[in-house]
């Protein structure tokens, strides 16, 4: 049995094939869903987003140039950029969306699965899954990659500016992280952890 | 009708850590219990939601009014300081014709934070009012409100964008305003009310009524 976690009605657990997803009859929420290989792919995501996230924060993110002036930018150095220029609670919030809940994320996304894998139980697992359920509301990558486009039509006029690697990365990075979540069954997880009690 | 065959209903607990049902015990005075496979802290709906969600919108609402009244952002200019609010930025763009962008802004910095801040007022008076009105409808619409909140963060991620891209030395310079800070800080209230908003106690009414 299972209870949904919007309107807490039980159901009884069916068998779904691979990719299926159930919801609930009452008010229309995610009940559980079944993912291939739920941890491998959860697992290879989360690495494949981990190398991206270095390639997006060690290198150049775009070009600006203004009045022949052209400046390198990283993600990093617009947060220092705010900093410097007085709005503190700005660049934290910044580096924290942008830099700290997704390389957390993808961190206890690793430290939990990749053990599983090995065959041992890492200490934690539950505050560690609660932990990448809630972080999940603050990673805005989608939005600050939004931002960046309408950044390029705002000062379109005065400036010019081009994406470079590190916006390419963030983009895949992205996609890779969005790949992670969704492939992460916490069904599967459990079931694992029995398997191995 | 019979009663609805929720958890709490039919005397069960689904925990929050790893979603494993567990049978309501009767305990003594500040005696907890904990889930037998994750060891998660067993709650029947999260601790106080009604007041903490009010206390997280209320806070949100005050925080709204600066955050419309002060500039955004200051642009100055040999010395002459212009500051754009989030209404007169999005002014300014459809008068320059920037339809899509500044439809944009004006649905993710205008809109959505308003229609945020309404919507879970509305869900925190039903629940007040024990209504029994659509439940289906309230929990797509708490759903719809717990995707949408980070969206408004995108006109303060274009302000630190400009502000970190653009030090025009001497001449000019560009900083954020007040506002951006107030406007930052309902996005983060909003966002932390939806979260601690138990979408099941709609449903709680429905069973009281049966
Ligand atoms: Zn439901």
């Amino acid at each position: 049995m299972i209870a949904c976690e919007y309107c807490d009605l039980l159901h009884r657990e069916r068998e779904l094939a691979h990719g299926q997803k159930a919801y609930c009859s009452a008010c229309g929420g995610l009940l559980y869903r079944r993912v291939e290989n739920s941890l491998e792919r959860t697992l290879a995501f989360a690495i494949a987003a981990l190398v991206l996230f270095m390639v997006a924060n060690l290198s150049t993110f775009m070009l600006f140039s203004l009045e022949g002036r052209v400046q390198e930018n990283t993600i990093f150095s617009g947060v220092e950029g705010l900093w410097a220029g007085g709005a503190q609670a700005l660049a934290l919030l910044i580096c924290f969306t942008t830099i700290v809940a997704p390389l957390l994320s993808l961190l206890t996304m690793i430290y939990t699965i990749l053990p599983l894998l090995l065959g041992a139980r890492p200490p934690g697992v539950a505050g560690a899954m609660r932990f990448i359920g809630s972080i999940g509301t603050w990673a805005m990558l989608d939005v600050f990659m939004l931002a960046v486009l309408v950044a390029i039509v705002k000062l379109g006029m005065m400036a010019r500016l081009e994406l470079q690697v590190g916006a390419w990365a963030f983009v895949a990075m992205m996609v890779a992280m969005t790949a992670a979540g969704s492939s992460l069954d916490s069904g599967a997880v459990w079931a694992r952890i029995e398997e191995l009690e | 009708m019979s009663a609805p065959a929720t958890a709490a209903a039919r005397g069960l607990i689904r925990c929050h850590g790893c979603e494993r049902l567990s049978r309501r015990r009767r305990l003594g005075a500040g005696a907890s219990a904990s889930c037998s496979r994750c060891g998660t802290l067993l709650q029947q709906r999260q601790p106080d939601s009604l007041s903490r969600t009010w206390a997280l919108v209320i806070a949100a609402y005050i925080c709204y009014v600066p955050a419309n009244l002060y500039p955004v952002m200051v642009f100055s200019r040999l010395g002459q300081p212009e500051g754009d609010t989030i209404l007169s930025g999005v002014q300014v763009m459809f008068e320059m014709g920037w339809w899509a962008v500044g439809g944009l802004i004006f649905f993710a910095s205008i809109v959505v934070p308003m229609a945020k801040l309404l919507s879970l007022t509305g869900l925190l008076l039903s629940v007040q009012w024990r209504s029994s009105w659509r439940p289906r409808e309230r929990t797509v619409l708490y759903r719809v409100v717990e995707y949408i909140g980070r969206w408004s963060m995108l006109d303060m991620f274009v302000v630190s964008l400009m502000v970190a891209l653009i030090q025009l030395g001497a001449v000019a310079t560009m900083e954020p305003g007040i506002g951006a800070t107030f406007f930052a800080a309902v996005v983060i209230l909003t966002l932390l009310a939806a979260l601690s908003f138990d979408p099941r106690l709609i449903w709680d009414q429905m069973e009281e009524r049966e």
